[in-house]
């Protein structure tokens, strides 16, 4: 291997230096801000105990009520993600694109819009509603303004985390492993012996992402009325009650699932093996190495009735959770034409707002995530470690986190970030930089070492070389980061609506305040506009990852 | 003898491209029958074909007598042909050790439990794996990761053994040791044995049949000893390989 020794540890090591860094200055230093001075009102001093969520019966009963829901969505998550994943991961049908990205849709918007369409759908006036009559509407909002319609908005919303996991892990399987295990164990043998064994580390890491989300989560369980922990802790934050300090305390128990997860994340190492040709850690040996990119699909994967059935369910369920929102939302958005051109009208600003943050905190990203996802790449093990602070920033409450900027940032001294953009560009780099770097040392760990190593050998002065070879070989990389970026700072809700400077609300608090002051069709105007904004970004990002895997391929 | 495997009027396509075509092909039980042609002849397409993991357009399969494939559809899953494959990657379980891979390939309703851990156990033995049972793939060197995968595919006791190039990386001294160890097994089980291989010389040692394949069709079929007297052809070619290398000067 020519590249380590060219470049050596003295670019390699002030990227992994880097990586740390960038945490430290993004995550860990706003938190430190945070313990030693909380803003004001409450000061250092907090009115209540740091256990109280634990000790006191009512703070009690809420964390139970968290935990079950965290459970609940979870494993719904897990039998969702996992066979619709493996189905994704061996299927050659022409549907698996579409109905990828119908699957994909709700993971890309903020799970509150996605609750607002599914309101349009089973609430007293929604479309089973005007179909059913007003007996069936009542019924089915009886049980969706509850802990039953939570689970199925955050697993409709969260489920596509495991789903790229698995299908991604197991689209990368050996195929002659598959192929042994089918020749060994039949075709039940190789599912449960084989396959299930080697996605487990991604299915798991899936599980865990979906478990924290669902217990940070604030505003589909105030949508929806179930009274959870973090709706109640971080409702301490809202303009008229603002107890930050009541908010840092009652958080304490979150922040320590985050803290566990963070580091239960971190040992799983998903992704975290060799790059694509070497030979690859304990998977090593002639087992491994390149042929790990041939195309999977040629293998043939373990197939039953069983698991027919239940991915035809799963398709099914698919296609109806993408559809019904959005067909609701379009209904009532255009039923109230006029509304719904006002609100279109008057969510304009709040549009250009949302746009202007994520292409301000996409490019940043990017442009972090470019030296730090490729020296992850090449130090695979020293580097995890060196990522927990980033990993931290993604797992905290959204609250904490924006908590934490409020105490770093709202001085006299510091108006010019936090009374700016820059403020917001800060907090959505630093809950999502940690995705960014994976999508780049995703893509680079997949880039054969041949080619670098034939630009070092050949590429002549490094600026040309840098030019013609090391950026047209990461491009799309790049650009899949910049749009994954752009992606999770569009759909972000909880951050934003903490920390957003005066007339700077973004789309989704637009719709957030639409939903408790406005007419119902100019809500569901501003959240269509969202969904098909987004729809219009995940069919670039999709164009873009097929591009990018067909050039692996080659 | 009876015959093992018969092929008749097989073909695979890739959409337009033919890659393998075989209008009839008998083997009989107990040969040990090599595969030799440039890359992409359809040597392991023909193997992957016997084993279930590849449907044929058309034609028939017939292993041990009963019918395994025909008209493009498989009529015995993989599982159950009693076939094993040596794949060319080895393809071993990076999340099982040597002892929970042999076990997982053992016969289960043939063998109880105690005989299963003993035919296990003898496994390890024979393969000289002895004192690392408890290793994983990555934990071993190259040589004792061929040694599992052949002893993979030997624990499931099949009657037909497929071997796609798995000796293709290993080093002169290595490569003998298998070969020979591969003999003895062969010797002692009788299974029938189905080799590919880009090395005319390990094709003569091993076997005692050829198969000579070339843009998907079987243009030679005959004993070892009679490739050399072949003149033309892809035959022809590799006798000439093989009078070259033999031109070795050993000394005085």
């Amino acid at each position: 291997m020519v590249w380590p020794h060219l470049v050596g540890p003295g670019l390699i090591g002030p990227r992994l230096v880097g990586l740390l860094l960038v945490g430290l200055l993004l995550v860990l230093l706003p938190l430190a801000v945070l313990v030693v001075s909380p803003p004001s009102p409450v000061g250092r001093v907090s009115p209540v105990s740091p256990w109280s969520g634990l000790t006191d019966p009512h703070f009690r009963g809420l964390l139970g009520a968290s935990l079950r829901l965290a459970f609940t969505v979870t494993a719904a998550s897990l039998v969702l993600g996992l066979v619709f994943g493996l189905w994704l991961a061996r299927t050659r049908s022409w549907a698996a694109s579409p109905l990828l990205v119908a699957h994909l849709l709700p993971l890309c918007m903020p799970p509150y819009v996605t609750a607002l369409a599914w309101s349009r759908v089973l609430g007293r006036e929604g479309i089973l509603a005007r179909l059913g009559g007003d007996a069936l509407g009542l019924w089915t909002s009886g049980w969706f303004y509850g802990e039953a319609g939570a689970v199925l908005v955050l697993t409709v919303a969260l489920a596509p985390v495991i789903t790229l996991l698995t299908a991604g892990f197991a689209r990368r399987l050996d195929p002659s492993r598959v192929e042994a295990g089918l020749l060994y164990g039949g075709p039940r043998g190789a599912l449960l012996s084989v396959v299930l064994p080697m996605v487990a580390p991604a299915v798991a890491a899936g599980a865990l992402l979906v478990f924290v989300l669902v217990m940070g989560e604030v505003g589909v369980p105030q949508l929806l009325r179930v009274r959870v922990y973090a709706p109640a802790v971080f409702g301490r934050l809202a303009d008229l009650s603002f107890q930050p300090g009541e908010a840092l305390a009652l958080a304490l128990p979150m922040v320590s699932v985050s803290l566990v997860a963070a580091v239960a994340l971190l040992s799983l190492d998903v992704g975290g093996g060799a790059r694509a040709g070497e030979s690859a850690g304990e998977d090593g040996g002639a087992g491994a190495g390149g042929r790990g990119l041939r195309a999977p699909r040629s293998t043939r994967w373990p197939r039953s009735a069983v698991l027919d059935l239940a991915v035809g369910l799963v398709i099914a369920g698919v296609v109806a959770a993408a559809a019904l929102p959005l067909v609701a939302l379009l209904r009532q958005a255009w039923a109230g034409a006029g509304g719904g051109i006002r609100a279109l009208q008057s969510s304009l600003p709040a549009l250009g707002n949302s746009i202007s943050y994520a292409c301000l905190a996409a490019s940043a990203m990017a442009l972090l995530a470019a030296p730090l996802g490729v020296g992850w790449s090449w130090r695979p093990r020293a580097s995890g470690l060196l990522a927990l602070p980033l990993l931290l920033g993604l797992v905290l409450p959204a609250g904490i986190f924006a908590l934490a900027l409020v105490a770093t940032w709202n001085r006299p001294a510091t108006q010019w970030v936090y009374g700016t953009d820059l403020v917001v560009t800060l907090a959505l780099s630093g809950r999502y930089l940690y995705l960014a770097v994976r999508v780049v040392k995703l893509g680079e760990d997949q880039t054969p070492a041949d080619w670098i190593d034939a630009g070092r050998l050949l590429g002549g002065h490094p600026l040309r070389r840098w030019l013609l070879v090391d950026l047209p070989l990461r491009a799309e990389t790049l650009a899949l980061a910049w749009l994954v970026s752009f992606l999770l700072a569009l759909r972000d809700l909880d951050t934003i609506v903490l920390l957003y400077p005066p007339g700077g609300e973004s789309l989704p608090v637009r719709a957030m305040t639409l939903e408790a002051n406005a007419p119902p069709g100019m809500t569901a105007a501003t959240a269509a506009l969202q969904v098909l904004i987004t729809l219009a970004i995940v069919l670039l990002a999709g164009a873009l990852w097929r591009r990018v895997g067909r050039r692996w391929r080659t | 003898m009876s015959a093992s495997i018969v092929l008749a009027d097989l073909l695979v396509a890739f959409g337009p491209r033919h890659v393998l075509e075989v209008g009839a092909l008998e083997i009989e039980a107990g040969q040990r029958v090599a595969l030799l042609g440039p890359s992409g002849s359809g040597k392991s397409t023909l193997l992957r074909c016997l084993a279930g993991l590849e449907l044929p357009r058309r034609g028939e399969i017939r292993m041990d007598g009963r019918l395994a494939t025909e008209g493009g559809r498989h009529k015995v899953a993989p599982h159950r042909r009693g076939v094993a494959m040596v794949f060319q990657d080895l393809g071993l379980w990076p999340h099982m050790s040597v002892r929970q891979t042999l076990r997982f390939c053992a016969p289960r309703r043939a063998l109880g439990a105690v005989a299963r851990e003993e035919a296990v156990g003898s496994m390890i033995h024979r393969l000289g794996l002895a004192g690392r049972e408890r290793a994983h793939p990555g934990q071993l060197s190259g040589g004792e990761q061929q040694r599992l995968a052949l002893g993979r595919a030997l624990m499931a006791q099949p009657a037909v053994l497929l071997l796609d190039e798995p000796f293709t990386a290993l080093d002169l001294i290595l490569r003998r040791e298998l070969l020979q160890m591969l003999l003895g097994l062969h010797k002692d089980l009788g299974f029938t044995l189905l080799h590919v291989t880009h090395d005319p010389t390990e094709a003569l040692l091993v076997a005692d049949r050829l198969l000579l394949l070339e843009s998907g069709r079987i243009v030679w079929d005959g004993p070892p000893e009679g490739l050399v007297h072949q003149e033309t052809g892809l035959g022809g070619r590799l006798a000439q390989a093989l009078r070259w290398w033999a031109r070795v000067d050993w000394g005085p």
